[in-house]
């Protein structure tokens, strides 16, 4: 009996590591379905301007994102305004209207996002609305960051 | 020897699974650099559809408008007078809650119009932020109504509502933004509707 006893506190306790594949499984299942893998490459530049009153787009699947900026070179000097659907270059902001009621008709809920360069003219962005109009595309976002500090009154 | 070998034959391999764990990290990680979790964040606005030639303007009173022009340098005219974006806010909610006090201001919060002109020239970023102090203008209407219903803000107010059920906030206080460009308004200024874009 005494041999016993001290055979068994002898004995190591293990962690049992069998269902570890399986929570790396669930976080990875996870990730899998939240995630959206990166689909644009801008090739202009957009840096964005800050404001306050923000909301969010829940549902990324509805959202076309239109880039409005000056192209990216390779010197660094920034180009002339051009405007981005997706991955291409618009050569001419008239070809939006049909591009959009393209994607209008994959997608009756489409949100527009507008990137848009804080430096830009606004009458490159009055000419991108009007043809979101013409196409029928009446949800907009205009893409800001989040201003966090509160600037005094 | 013989009962040796029946005891080999019996015994039944296992596949090794600790490297299991390995395999799922690895591509977990994968995920992880190659996704962006940043959602879509910004300033929501809906176009109005665009005009047939057929469709007449809306008549609004003059009163009702808020006019707010944003010039190419920079500059802002908020009814006529020289002013700032921080001074917008202020400006927008006198216009909103005056409920007929003020002749110069809107008769009811449902019939007021806040038009945003801009002219082509003008940078974005002073646009938008411009257009930040008018929806923060109503944003603070919304708090203050949800507070008198007894929530704590609009956001717990919105929470707070069933699938079916209409924001009467939002409905009593909608906004009515029109945005136009100066070169694009053919109609004389008192149509509300003049050019372009309304929420």
């Amino acid at each position: 009996m005494k041999r016993r006893f001290g055979q068994r506190s002898r004995h190591i306790p293990e962690i049992p590591t069998a269902s570890l594949p399986d929570i790396i499984f669930l976080l990875l299942i996870f990730f899998m379905v939240s995630s959206v893998l990166r689909q644009n490459v801008p090739q202009v530049q957009t840096s964005l301007p800050t404001a306050e009153a923000v909301a969010t787009i829940d549902q990324k699947r509805l959202v076309t994102h239109v880039f409005i900026g000056p192209l990216r070179s390779t010197t660094g000097a920034p180009g002339p305004t051009a405007v981005q659907i997706d991955n291409v270059l618009v050569p001419d902001v008239a070809m939006i209207r049909s591009i959009m009621a393209q994607k209008l008709s994959a997608q009756p809920r489409l949100i527009v996002s507008l990137l848009v360069d804080e430096q830009a003219e606004m009458g490159v962005v009055a000419d991108v609305q009007q043809e979101l109009q013409h196409a029928g595309a009446l949800r907009i976002n205009y893409a800001t960051r989040q201003r966090t500090q509160n600037p005094g009154p | 020897m013989a009962g040796y070998f029946r005891e080999r034959v019996r015994h039944t391999p296992t596949i090794p699974t600790t490297s299991m764990a390995d395999v799922g990290f690895l591509l977990l990680l994968f995920f992880l650099v190659a996704t962006t979790l940043d959602a879509d964040r910004g300033i929501g606005m809906r176009l109005s559809p665009p005009r047939g030639s057929g469709d007449t303007p809306v008549p609004v009173e003059e009163r009702d408008v808020l006019e707010i022009v944003l010039r190419a340098d920079g500059s802002l005219f908020v009814e006529g007078r020289a002013s700032s974006p921080e001074r917008v806010r202020a400006e927008v909610t006198r216009h909103l809650t005056n409920a007929g006090r003020d002749s110069a201001y809107a008769t009811t919060v449902g019939r007021a119009v806040i038009s945003l002109e801009t002219e082509r020239k003008a940078r974005y970023g002073n646009y938008v932020t411009v257009l930040d102090e008018i929806w923060m203008a109503y944003r603070a209407l919304w708090d203050g109504q949800a507070r008198r219903l007894g929530y704590a803000s609009y956001l717990e107010y919105r929470n707070h509502l069933l699938p079916g059920q209409t924001d009467k906030i939002r409905e009593q206080f909608r906004p009515n933004i029109v945005l136009t460009q100066p070169d694009s308004v053919a109609a004389p200024r008192p149509t509300g509707e003049a050019g372009g874009m309304q929420l």
